[in-house]
């Protein structure tokens, strides 16, 4: 299996460790990914389609696009970037009014949607690998690891374009925590949103969302979370560090990104990632996992 | 605020989605937003649209606060749609040159490199330190095309 690789912006440029454990993991697992030279950022589900839902679309499809002329699947590491490129993808593929405004714009630079190929995120890409064939690569179960799994917004939702798993009361994500032999805990507001949306104008008040959840988190006595999105990363990991607790002290949760987790599992040596990049240490941790 | 100058778009959603909005209140109690920014109402902002005060909807900040994660879209026991009726109104408010400046930000990074964040020599350097292939540009060109033809390059000159 290969497909048309698009990590997105934050993750290539800002949190690049968290494409390291996305390639080695999927490299094990047999899947080859191919660049795209001429991609973009995805078109952007927050700030870009705030603006011009019509630029928005158009940007989104000139990546498909690309995707269509390398007869690829897309692989998205980013729900973000997932978001905007199924949006595009579902909405295009169902509105043929829709497809033919979008392809208006884009006849100005000599491309057109055809609708010939799929977008998919990390999970659906384990999926069509089979949890029985991944299961075979788990060498070194994560056992006892209380993980606390945040879905972030843009994996599931709106769940009648997106279509993956339930909007609302999705379970995919906990199954492939359990996959690896880790647990996931119950947590109160387990689908709270991480605020990233909300950061742009009013960051202190995101940072509110951010200590919520992480109090929620703590009680529930995870030793770590697990997200698939950077901008949930960045408002997690580095956020922790921004908040300053009178009574309580720092927060000390660990952040993975699932993929990280998968490689820990899957055998790879732990200096073969960028842990050393993440906000908030993973080192003690690391210690009783590997 | 007499209602012939509602936008058409705005007009047909209200008709065709916001009026059957019955206040419940779904919304709110399942809003991010509205946990931590109390006058953050999407319930109230319904209901200002079904009472026809789009205007002062469409010029005040509180739409900007919506992080759409479309929890409310999901919750809607109405079908009202909301997230997407707050992209509606930003867009509206977007073109009447009321978009906040950080909403405008990425758009104007993309517009210059292809991405919403610089690639720095500093990333370069980490992507190389981690063994991954450089960050290029796409050609700049084709995207700026999309921007001028959807009339958005003009919003980010202004």
């Amino acid at each position: 299996m290969s497909y048309a690789f698009f990590p997105g912006c934050m993750i290539q440029l800002r949190l690049p460790y968290m494409e390291v454990a996305a390639r080695k993991a999927l490299d094990l697992l047999g899947i080859e990914l191919i660049e795209m030279p001429q991609a973009s950022c995805c078109g952007d589900p927050i700030s870009f389609q705030s603006l011009n839902k019509e630029s928005w679309l158009a940007m989104a499809t000139r990546n498909l696009c690309l995707a269509e002329e390398m007869r690829k699947d897309v692989l998205t590491l980013c729900s973000g970037c997932y978001e905007t490129l199924k949006t595009a993808n579902v909405m295009l593929k169902q509105d043929k009014q829709l497809k033919e405004k979008v392809n208006g714009v884009l006849s100005n630079v000599g491309r057109e949607f055809k609708g010939t190929v799929e977008v998919r995120n990390f999970f659906e890409v384990l999926q069509r690998i089979g949890p029985e064939k991944i299961g075979l690569h788990v060498t070194r179960p994560l056992k006892e690891l209380r993980v606390a799994v945040h879905y972030g917004c843009h994996l599931t939702r709106p769940g009648d374009v997106l279509a993956f798993d339930d909007p609302m009361r999705p379970v995919i994500f906990d199954d492939f925590v359990e996959l690896i032999g880790a647990e996931s805990v119950p947590y109160l507001r387990k689908m709270l949103c991480c605020g990233a949306g909300l950061r742009l104008v009013e960051p202190d008040e995101a940072l509110k969302l951010v200590e919520m959840k992480l109090k929620y988190v703590e009680d529930s006595k995870a030793d770590c979370m697990a997200v698939l999105c950077p901008y949930c990363m960045i408002q997690y990991d580095l956020g922790q560090k921004m908040i300053k607790r009178q009574k309580e002290g720092a927060f000390q949760i660990p952040v993975f990104y699932y993929p990280e987790l998968l490689c820990f599992a899957m055998g790879v040596k732990p200096e073969a990632l960028g842990l050393r990049f993440h906000r908030t240490s993973v080192e003690p941790l690391l210690k009783k996992m590997i | 605020m007499s209602n012939e100058d509602v936008p058409k778009e705005l007009e047909e959603l209200i008709k065709e989605k916001v009026l059957f909005c019955y206040q419940c209140g779904a919304c709110v109690g399942s809003c991010p937003t509205s946990r931590v920014i109390s006058e953050y109402n999407p319930r109230k902002i319904m209901e200002k649209l079904i009472l026809g005060h789009w205007e002062e909807v469409l010029s005040g900040k509180l739409i900007w606060l919506c992080t759409l994660c479309h929890t409310c879209y999901e919750v809607c026991p109405q079908g009202v749609g909301i997230s997407h009726i707050i992209v509606v109104l930003r867009n509206l408010a977007a073109q009447r040159r009321s978009a906040p400046a950080e909403f405008l930000l990425s758009a104007k990074q993309l517009a210059s490199t292809g991405w919403t964040s610089p690639i720095t020599s500093a990333v370069q350097r980490y992507r190389k330190e981690l063994g991954l292939p450089e960050v290029k540009n796409p050609e700049t060109g084709e995207l700026i095309r999309i921007l001028e033809s959807t009339k958005l390059k003009q919003l980010l000159e202004g």
